[in-house]
């Protein structure tokens, strides 16, 4: 048997840990210059202001197609191959804190710009709505079939509506809030349906629109033949695709829906492409390499780092999304020590963090430091509102006021997430520096979850949330008693108040007040640091026609894309 | 006189020849050298670190992330601006502790029940061999993960799982040889003086079979440092910040193509310290193998 010989075996392993070495020393390719790299943060496009406005609407089109769809021309057929980090957690939308099987439902509103490009509720199931007094009015499509071959009408979405503000585990009720949890919906007519509120909402129906993926409409027969419970596993809505498989951890399939009610521009029925799979890849580099090889269609935020390499895929496109990204927060315990009774340490803890320094670095070109809760543009955001600066010597002082011993052991309870990971080791370095011992407790999705959200086993913890289409969702999820994001358990005197107020103003301006006086309290409070804004983006595989730009996740509207491989 | 002097000169001389003999045999191949002067490096690193690094492991610099090296940085650093030399030699600290001490527990674990299910045989090696078996149906990785998942992420936790994925492998080796010992006249001789059972398997059995199980130790070195670079890769093994080479390696894939020099050393690190391992475990096999010894001459 030829065998290698000792000699040749050293040299070898010697060669190899040479050429090693030599890579591992090589000058890195030349990057384009990031922003952040040419002086400052990156400033993002401002957000959409989101106002839904509760006046009568009437019936509107979808959004027409645009010249170059028209241009490029319609193909139908091929499969959608769309990547994404976050696995689904649960088919039936109401119990999903995470994704659901968007594709396979409907809404029955649409969050979509208009003409102008502003962002607005939509007709989508509902074809009108009137609003009066405290009650909205729908009048539903006709027509409209749920997979299972069951009517999309008043009684399903009455029936919807109950187990969205009923159900004692519903993620959907906390957005609406104002919805009246004892008779939620009043069947008028076969397709007429009246949602009944305690009180006016500005929120309520962009609640109702694909812009909250809680609030899909479900098979009623679905739920009646096999059980609520069934819904968890399988999904059946009235959606541009049907259910296939569900396999959790891997894969999303779905089927066109042949009878779905939308048409496309070829004036058929919408969707153009017969399936698609959606694959849960976690890691971001694995993602990133999936689209470098062309065996994904979609990768959602690209992180900054890799952009450069992005722009160089001759088969993708890389698009910068103005309405979507991600805010990163932590924030304290209010119900154990050493945060629950002092305003002063966690104060002290706000001033050590140095946020530019973190959007930079783990933002790379894409982060930009975020002080508040709201973002650049949206409504509520005002500079003038106060927000705690990186100031170490005030942090110093404020935590010797704060009459802890030092050195004080903190635990941190972080995503396992790549970003929360680094940004937490930031964290950790900074605080040091005011006597303040952070160790990290990284520990994977469901686990943070169970640790935070059900068993409020932490101290310190941090979170990631997307931009919400109107303020009042996210600050009423992330303040109300019980709220989905209410993970800090903390009250603030006058806070849900004010949010109430804002969310049951129509106007404008008066909104914006309301929201600039809850941001002071929540600083005053100072049971939340708001760090940085990660800027989204896409990555598209070339051969996806008609892709548009969406709010965040929810509603990508991929039964619009069509395939052209030419 | 002269012969008292005589046999107390060669009863002096006759270790030290043995020793001579023993180190000759380990070190009859040059990779058993090879491996050697890796482990002693890798020693040094992990007893010298604080005076051997140029910085601290944990200091991060944001005006340096993801640096390429450079004199100052001899291999870059990382993505927090840290320096990638001072966490490789700091890493080396974290890999022979968890490699000393996992194998230390499943020597402890193993060797004691390997001792007493085949010195004493029945239903205590029957009950103790289908544990053993139970807990190999695992595969060890997957068992490790499972056991930190369990009792939580950190350092302390994944050296008891390697521990314990690693101790049937001694406890089947100990049983074995146990078995095929027991019987031999010297122990009979030790039983029919009246040693009790407890002496006859510290004092008479264990120094006899203690070869095979030095040597399979040596080799469960490796795969301990294998498979905490395995935990640490898939975040469940030491914590951020502390420096580990699988945590690194695992930061290092994320920024393979943009900042290599993040992931390659680490990746080096474990391959060579492995290597190192295997060689001198088999260095020892070599040398304390009788069949091998007795073609030598010895």
């Amino acid at each position: 048997m030829n065998v290698v010989s000792r000699r040749a075996f050293l040299v070898g392993l010697a060669g190899a840990t040479g050429f090693s070495l030599l890579v591992a020393c090589q000058q890195p390719a030349p990057r384009e210059a990031a922003p952040a790299a040419a002086g400052g943060p990156p400033t993002p496009a401002p957000i959409q202001p989101a106002i839904a406005a509760p006046t009568v609407a009437a019936a509107q089109p979808a959004a027409a197609p645009t010249p170059a769809a028209v241009a490029a021309g319609v193909k139908r057929g091929g499969q959608l191959r769309i990547l994404q980090t976050n696995d689904f957690v649960s088919m039936d939308p109401i119990h999903a804190s995470g994704p659901t099987a968007f594709s396979v439902y409907d809404w029955l509103l649409s969050w979509r710009p208009d003409a102008q490009g502003q962002f607005g509720v939509t007709p989508r199931l509902a074809t009108s709505w009137e609003t009066s007094g405290n009650t909205i009015t729908f009048k539903l499509r006709d027509g409209v079939k749920f997979h299972d071959g069951s009517d999309v009408n008043a009684d399903a979405v009455a029936w919807n509506l109950k187990r969205m503000v009923q159900n004692p585990k519903s993620f959907a009720k906390n957005y609406l809030a104002a919805v009246d949890a004892n008779e939620p919906a009043t069947v008028i007519n076969p397709l007429t349906v009246q949602v009944n509120l305690t009180r006016p909402s500005a929120a309520v129906l962009s609640s109702l629109s694909d812009a909250n993926g809680n609030t899909a409409i479900v098979s009623k027969k679905a739920a009646d033949d096999h059980g609520e419970e069934w819904l968890k596993t399988t999904a059946v809505g009235s959606g541009p695709y049907k259910f296939v498989s569900w396999a959790s951890g891997d894969k999303l399939v779905v089927e066109r829906n042949e009878r779905y009610w939308d048409t496309g521009t070829d004036g058929k029925p919408l969707p153009y492409t017969d399936g698609a799979t959606y694959r849960v890849i976690i890691e971001a580099s694995t993602q990133f390499n999936e689209m470098r090889a062309g065996t994904a269609d979609l990768v959602v935020n690209v992180r900054g780092r890799d952009v450069p390499s992005a722009k160089q895929i001759t088969h993708a496109r890389y698009i910068e999304s103005p309405s979507g990204g991600n805010k990163r927060q932590y924030f304290f315990n209010a119900l154990r020590p050493p945060f629950q009774d002092n305003l002063k340490l966690r104060q002290a803890i706000h001033h050590a963090v140095d946020r530019d320094a973190i959007a930079k670095a783990v933002g790379g070109g894409l982060g930009m430091p975020l002080p508040y809760e709201f973002v650049p543009g949206a409504i509520g955001y005002d500079q003038s509102v106060p927000f705690y600066a990186f100031d170490l010597d005030r942090a110093k002082r404020l935590v010797q006021e704060s009459s802890v011993p030092l050195p004080l052991e903190v635990r941190m309870t972080v995503h396992s997430r790549e970003q929360d990971v680094q940004q937490a080791q930031m964290i950790q370095q900074m605080v040091d520096q005011i006597g303040v011992k952070l160790s990290l407790d990284v520990v994977e999705r469901v686990a943070w979850g169970e640790k935070v959200r059900i068993q409020n086993d932490f101290q310190m913890a941090s979170r990631q949330s997307g931009v919400a289409v109107d303020p009042t969702d996210d600050l009423l999820v992330t303040w109300a008693e019980g709220g989905n994001s209410a993970y800090h358990r903390a009250k603030v005197p006058g806070l849900l108040d004010t949010l109430h107020k804002a969310d049951a103003e129509y106007d404008a301006a008066k909104r914006q007040e309301l929201f600039v006086q809850a941001q002071k309290l929540m600083y005053e409070s100072a049971w939340f640091g708001y760090i940085w804004f990660e800027l989204g983006n896409y990555l598209v595989h070339k051969r996806i026609q008609n892709f548009a730009q969406a709010w965040g996740s929810n509603a990508l509207r991929e039964w619009e894309w069509w395939i052209n491989e030419g | 006189m002269a012969t008292a002097i005589s046999v107390g000169r060669i009863e002096s001389y006759a270790p030290l020849r043995r020793r001579r003999r023993f180190l000759r045999a380990v070190l009859e191949t040059r990779l058993v050298g090879t491996g050697l002067t890796i482990t002693f490096v890798v020693l040094v690193c992990a007893i010298l670190a604080p005076l051997l690094s140029p910085y601290d492991p944990n200091v991060q610099d944001y005006l340096a992330l993801a640096e390429p090296p450079s004199l100052a940085h001899p291999l870059g650093t990382d993505d927090l601006g840290r320096d990638v030399l001072t966490r490789i030699i700091f890493g080396a600290r974290v890999s022979l502790q968890v490699g000393v001490i996992a194998v230390g527990i499943a020597l402890t674990l193993g060797v004691t029940l390997g001792l007493l299910a085949g010195y004493t045989g029945g239903l205590l090696d029957d009950v103790a061999m289908r544990f053993i078996d139970a807990v190999q149906a695992f595969p060890a990785l997957i068992l490790a993960l499972a056991i930190t998942a369990a009792l939580g992420p950190g350092i302390g936790n994944a050296m008891m799982a390697i521990g314990f994925v690693a101790m049937p492998g001694i406890a089947r080796l100990t049983r074995g040889q146990t078995l095929a010992t027991r019987e031999r006249d010297f122990l009979l001789s030790a039983r029919a003086l009246g040693a009790s059972a407890p002496r006859l398997m510290a004092v008479h059995l264990l120094p006899n079979i203690a070869a095979p199980v030095i040597v399979q130790a040596s080799l469960l070195m490796a795969n301990a440092i294998v498979t905490e670079a395995s935990l640490s890769f898939l975040g469940v093994g030491v914590q951020p910040p502390t420096a580990s080479w699988g945590a690194m390696l695992r930061t290092g894939s994320q920024y393979l193509e943009v900042a290599p020099w993040i992931g390659l050393p680490s990746g080096a690190a474990i391959f060579l310290t492995v290597l190192a391992f295997n060689f001198v475990g088999d260095g020892l096999r070599r040398a304390l193998d009788p069949r091998l010894a007795r073609r030598r001459g010895a």
